[in-house]
């Protein structure tokens, strides 16, 4: 805490009146007008003097007050800073803020987003995050502190391109720092090394809208996702995913209620001889509600099979001819056994006539080719099921519910992707 | 050791008198963390705030306050800018054999750990008020030393002609300390 009595000084360089904010810690004061640097444990001395520096732009100045995690607090300083990489130059703006009762902290406005990052103490594990280690771990190097896993993010080198105010060491234009980061879900932690000092620091993404009013600003339009930017999803979200979720469990329930419902057998199943086609098969299906369904299956191996099938009802109007392709191939190579393909179908139809039903049944061609082959030689098998369910509208329901339960996960993840996009590390 | 609030006077007990043991000092005006008579919990337990001794580093100041948990157990709370620290003292056979750092970066071993040397400082006692458990006079000057080990703790010496005292202890975040009435 700096004692009472001082508030304001003239710069002893250019005689600008310049109001002392910070505490007892504050070492130095750059003077706003004229870039002379000023001893505060030494009456105010000139140190050095730093000239045609560019201001950076940010809505926050020295003076101001505002509000952060309900304690108030006042910017007595102001960094531009600088990194270079691969051709790419990030500029952001650096606002030291004080409190009486907290001390120190960094108010960074970065790309139109503020961070709020304040000095670690507690444990970590391990305790620094070394360059060598990062550059020699095959997967990114974790820290484990206050409950939380942070992932390595990037390392970076930064510059002081400009510095006004109060400051709590001797802070120079042309500085450079080390700092390598790691990111967990809500927060980041920095390891960062000047050369004369270690540090670590944590920061955090403050409540955009409320911490700009509360110093007096208006927000700004934030460019892109900060790697601290928490997702935010619409009004809706949740109940998206609340009803996309439920409705996907109920209907892929009623799908398999619905699977086993078969229905009663209409007929038993029943071979046919390739050698007796084409064949006529009497089908007599008592349920006309629910769908009755035929199977067909041929005992192909490395082959193909085509069938046909017309179905007359019991009054002799046709009710559908079609045909079916079946083929099963198998064998094995250096990656083991394979086998792909089926030996069986079906086809379901809703009959609208208790009674009778006339099924005609060919199988025409057959191979192991691709070409027209000869008619097929094997056995087919047939068999008959009526009064049956279909589970296809509500699988197809439940897949509905699936995607409307996915949108607001798929914009998390594509969050999640944004605020990892700036890491430097690859695989 | 008690301080008088009606007269300033500061006096400590000594075989069962009480001898004075000089002014009380002036405890300037501000916005404190924490003030004396406060009960504020941190590390999971409460704290009556008894006794505060604020000492001067220069351009700036810091309070020492002296708490009691109310079991039986006391401890300091040093409040500087937001760094809060909460220790215990060290009794004299744990203490490090070293009687005094020698330079900033040195590594002092104490219960099997090292701290390193991250402060040296002399401070001087500018006001005491309350109920302190060792003899402070205003004037009285003193040098310390901070020293951190890896996880974090805080180890501290002070160091006066023919003695010295350690005290451990462990960083408080300030947003988690708060005034037992608040909470």
């Amino acid at each position: 805490m700096k004692r009472a009595e001082l508030a304001q000084i003239s710069c002893p360089s250019c005689g600008a009146g310049l109001t002392i904010l910070g505490g007892g810690r504050v070492l130095v004061q750059i003077c706003g007008y004229c870039g002379t640097a000023l001893d505060a444990i030494d009456n105010y001395k000139a140190l050095q003097k730093f000239v045609n520096l560019t201001r950076p732009d940010s809505p926050l100045a020295i003076g101001m007050s505002g509000r952060i995690l309900a304690v108030s607090w006042t910017i007595i300083g102001t960094l531009g800073l600088t990194e270079t990489d691969a051709g790419r130059t990030w500029r952001w703006v650096d606002h030291l803020i004080y409190s009486p009762t907290h001390g120190y902290c960094w108010l960074t406005v970065e790309d139109g987003h503020l961070i709020l990052t304040r000095r670690y103490r507690g444990a970590c594990v391990p305790s620094w995050l070394h360059e060598a280690a990062v550059e020699a771990a095959e997967n990114p190097p974790t820290v484990r502190a206050n409950g939380e896993t942070y992932r390595y993010y990037e390392t970076s080198v930064s510059t002081v391109t400009f510095a006004e105010g109060e400051f709590t060491w001797r802070v120079a234009v042309d500085d450079r720092s080390s700092t390598i980061s790691a990111l967990a879900e809500t927060a980041m932690l920095s390891f960062t090394d000047s050369g004369s000092e270690r540090e670590v620091e944590r920061s955090i993404y403050l409540p955009q809208a409320e911490t700009w009013a509360s110093f007096g600003v208006a927000p700004l339009h934030p460019w892109g996702v900060h790697p601290l930017q928490p997702f935010v999803g619409g009004p809706n979200a949740g109940f998206m995913f609340g009803l996309g979720a439920i409705g996907a469990a109920i209907t892929l329930a009623l799908s398999l209620v619905f699977m086993g419902m078969g229905g009663s057998v209409a007929l038993p199943k029943k071979s046919v001889p390739a050698a007796e086609l084409p064949v006529e098969i009497t089908v007599p299906i008592s349920h006309t509600r629910g769908l009755t369904t035929i199977n067909l299956s041929a005992d192909v191996s490395n082959a193909w099979a085509w069938m046909e099938l017309a179905l007359s009802d019991p009054e002799g109007q046709p009710v559908f001819a079609a045909g079916r392709e079946v083929g099963y191939y198998f064998g094995r190579d250096s990656e083991g056994s394979w086998s792909e393909g089926s030996r069986s179908t079906q086809l379901r139809f809703h009959p609208k006539l208790a009674g009778d039903y006339v099924l005609e049944l060919d199988a025409p061609e057959g191979g192991t080719g691709e070409e027209a082959g000869q008619p097929y030689w094997g056995t087919i098998t047939v068999s008959v099921s009526d009064g049956g369910s279909s589970p296809l509208w509500t699988v197809l329901a439940a897949l509905a519910f699936a995607v409307m339960a996915a949108i607001p996960l798929t914009g998390r993840i594509l969050h999640h992707r944004a605020r990892w996009h700036g890491t430097d590390w690859s695989d | 050791m008690v301080n008088c609030p009606s007269c300033g006077t500061s006096l400590f007990l000594k075989d069962d008198r009480f001898l004075l043991a000089g002014a009380q000092g002036v405890l300037h005006e501000g916005a404190t963390l924490i003030t004396l008579g406060d009960r504020v919990s941190c590390l999971g337990q409460t704290w009556q705030v008894i006794g505060q001794a604020r000492f001067s580093y220069g351009r700036g100041w810091w309070d020492e306050f002296w708490a009691s948990n109310g079991s039986g157990s006391t401890a300091w709370i040093s409040v500087d800018e937001g760094d809060v620290v909460l220790q215990w003292p060290v009794a004299v056979a744990d203490q490090p054999t070293s009687l005094a750092p020698q330079m900033l970066g040195d590594v002092i071993t104490f219960q099997g750990e090292a701290y390193q040397i991250t402060e040296i400082e002399t401070a001087t006692c500018e006001a005491i008020r309350g109920t302190l458990p060792e003899v402070l006079s205003v004037g009285d000057a003193f040098r310390f030393a901070n020293c951190t080990s890896n996880d974090g703790r805080l180890l501290s010496g002070e160091f006066w002609p023919g003695g010295s005292a350690w005290f451990i202890g462990d960083w408080i975040d300030p947003f988690e300390l708060r005034r037992v009435d608040q909470t």
